[in-house]
């Protein structure tokens, strides 16, 4: 008795009960497909929106009004602000500037500033947090850390419409995670039931092999591995489609959306997602051929 | 080879046991015909010995293995040693010839040639050398009977069991399958058969006879003479 006579055998066998599962098989692998294709095409969607959301998240900055004299303090905290994680950039806004941002800002009214006298600005810091997909990055706990610097004023930050947007992005992703799961369910549904469909039919076969001195192992690894290549397969698919739509798509959208936001190039979701929708496919195929394995297969 | 004591065993919602209180004992190298009317308990003996059955009351040996003690995960060992030839043939319909009788040592996990060449070689023996890439649903009664004889036969098994392997077939075809049988045994194997086919009784044998689940008479092979004579067929073998 030699493994790998053993394992081809198996094979032989696995590539029979493919043949042998018709059309549940390739509804089975059909809807592995979909369901990678659908979770990719999430995944690309979110993508793309956190990069215009982080766009517009970052161009919120917090503004830190220091209460020292000296540019060289002033500077000495920007920059131990700007290593703070969570923290982008951090910029220097020198109390002239800053009087003539607020002059700018209050237009007709700034006027009156032009005479005062003896009015004295701040220095200011201008820190802009980084904003990444899963919108973890806590703005109220940053402007706590900033506020605890010593030589800090007053830390002002623009709560409402970052708030909004984080809020959006957690809203998404879990909608993404909700689908996944479901996604998920239904392709263990369909394999195992493609799988029950193929023990019933080769239930004969089955019963056979087993009576003259098949082992439980040597039945059930052919299905299982079928539920695998539904799961793996169907999975490649729905990747590639994904892959070919993107590839159409983005020309269009390039052309379309440029212009206001810069040039915006729909952006594929990353490496690791292919991956782990690949080895999910596959998994999930063999969750559900061996489910089925373990209920029907009491010959 | 085989060892049964006190044995019973009744299918489950059956009003009357299959066996009834069966002792019996086959040693390596018999050839014994089981008797007896229908219904009465050969085929349901032949299950035990192959682990299709478990008897619910008394013990059974195969090959000084206990099969009540035996674990589930252990029944493929015990089954590769034994030669099954199912009064129903249970072959695979719209499989080959070959592949039916393949199917058998492929289960073992032996190389493919070495299976390709042991049922090849096999179906020459029962005559079917002409017919191994046939639908095994294709062939005649007799011939199907050659088929599950050569599976059974493929594996070289220590225990060859048949259940009516003479049932549906003429006299010509009966003797055939007989000697295809008795070749089996003059080359070590234990046999044994399940039959109400006089044909076949008619030899020098041992014969058990079961009734209604009981052994009612158990003749054993007479003449020490031709006893001598098989040693000498089996040394020529
Ligand atoms: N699967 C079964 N379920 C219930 N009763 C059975 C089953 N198989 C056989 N029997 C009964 O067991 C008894 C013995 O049957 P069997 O062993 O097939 O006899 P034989 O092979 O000698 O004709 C009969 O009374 C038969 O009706
Ligand atoms: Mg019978």
């Amino acid at each position: 008795m030699s493994a790998t006579a053993l394992v081809t055998s198996m094979l032989r066998h696995g590539g029979r009960s493919v043949r042998s599962g018709g059309l549940p098989f390739f509804f089975a692998m059909l809807m592995t497909a979909l369901g990678a294709f659908s979770i990719g095409a999430y995944a690309t969607l979110l993508v793309n929106f956190a990069r215009v959301a982080s766009t517009v998240g970052e161009s919120v900055a917090l503004v830190m009004f220091l209460n020292v004299d000296s540019a060289s303090a002033a500077d000495e905290l920007r920059a131990r602000a700007a290593l703070m994680p969570d923290v982008r950039e951090a910029l220097l806004v020198t109390p002239e500037d800053a009087l003539a941002r607020a002059r700018r800002g209050l237009g007709d009214a700034g006027r009156a500033l032009e005479g005062a006298a003896g009015l004295r600005m701040p220095w200011v810091v201008e820190v802009t947090p980084r904003f990444d997909l899963g919108g973890s990055t806590d703005r109220e706990a940053l402007a706590q850390r900033l506020q605890a610097l010593p030589g800090v004023d007053e830390v002002m930050h623009p709560a409402g419409e970052v708030k909004r947007i984080d809020a959006l992005m957690r809203l998404l992703h879990g909608a993404g995670v909700f689908l996944g799961v479901l996604i998920a369910l239904v392709v263990i549904v369909v394999v195992s039931n493609a799988t029950k469909l193929t023990v019933l039919q080769r239930r004969e076969e089955i019963a056979i092999m087993k009576l003259v001195g098949a082992t439980d192992l040597f039945v059930q690894t052919p299905l299982v591995l079928a539920g695998l290549v539904q799961g793996l397969v169907g999975a490649a698919l729905g990747l590639g489609a994904l892959a070919l739509a993107h590839a159409s798509l983005a020309g269009m959208v390039k052309v379309a959306l440029s212009g206001a936001l810069g040039v915006f190039i729909l952006a594929p979701m990353p490496a690791w997602l292919w991956g782990a929708l690949l080895v999910g496919g596959a998994i999930l195929g063999v969750v559900g051929a061996a489910l089925s394995v373990r209920r029907f297969l009491r010959v | 080879m085989i060892e049964l004591f006190h044995v019973s065993m009744r299918y489950a919602g059956a009003d009357r046991p299959a066996l009834d209180d069966v002792t019996l004992e086959i040693r390596k190298g018999e050839f014994c015909l089981l008797a007896g009317p229908s219904g009465a308990g050969k085929t349901s003996l032949l299950r035990l010995l192959f682990c299709a059955e478990a008897a619910t009351g008394g013990q059974v040996f195969v090959g000084g293995r206990n099969l009540a003690r035996l674990k589930p995960a252990r029944i493929p060992e015990v089954r590769r040693n034994i030669g099954v030839v199912f009064q129903d043939f249970k072959l695979l319909p719209g499989r080959s010839v070959l592949d039916n009788v393949a199917l058998a040592i492929e289960v073992q996990g032996r190389r493919r040639e070495e299976v390709r060449e042991r049922a090849v070689g096999v179906l020459k023996q029962v005559g079917l050398g002409h017919k191994l890439h046939q639908h095994a649903e294709r062939l005649s009664g007799g011939e199907q009977q050659r088929v599950a004889i050569a599976r059974a036969l493929v594996v070289e098994p220590a225990l060859l069991l048949c259940d009516e392997p003479t049932g549906n077939l003429d006299a010509e075809r009966a003797q055939g399958i007989l000697e295809l049988l008795v070749t089996a045994h003059v080359r070590g194997t234990t046999v044994v058969v399940a039959t109400h086919d006089p044909a076949l009784l008619g030899g020098n044998r041992r014969v058990v006879r079961l009734e209604d689940g009981r052994v009612v008479a158990d003749v054993p092979a007479y003449s020490p003479m031709s006893a001598a004579l098989l040693d000498a067929a089996r040394k020529v073998a």
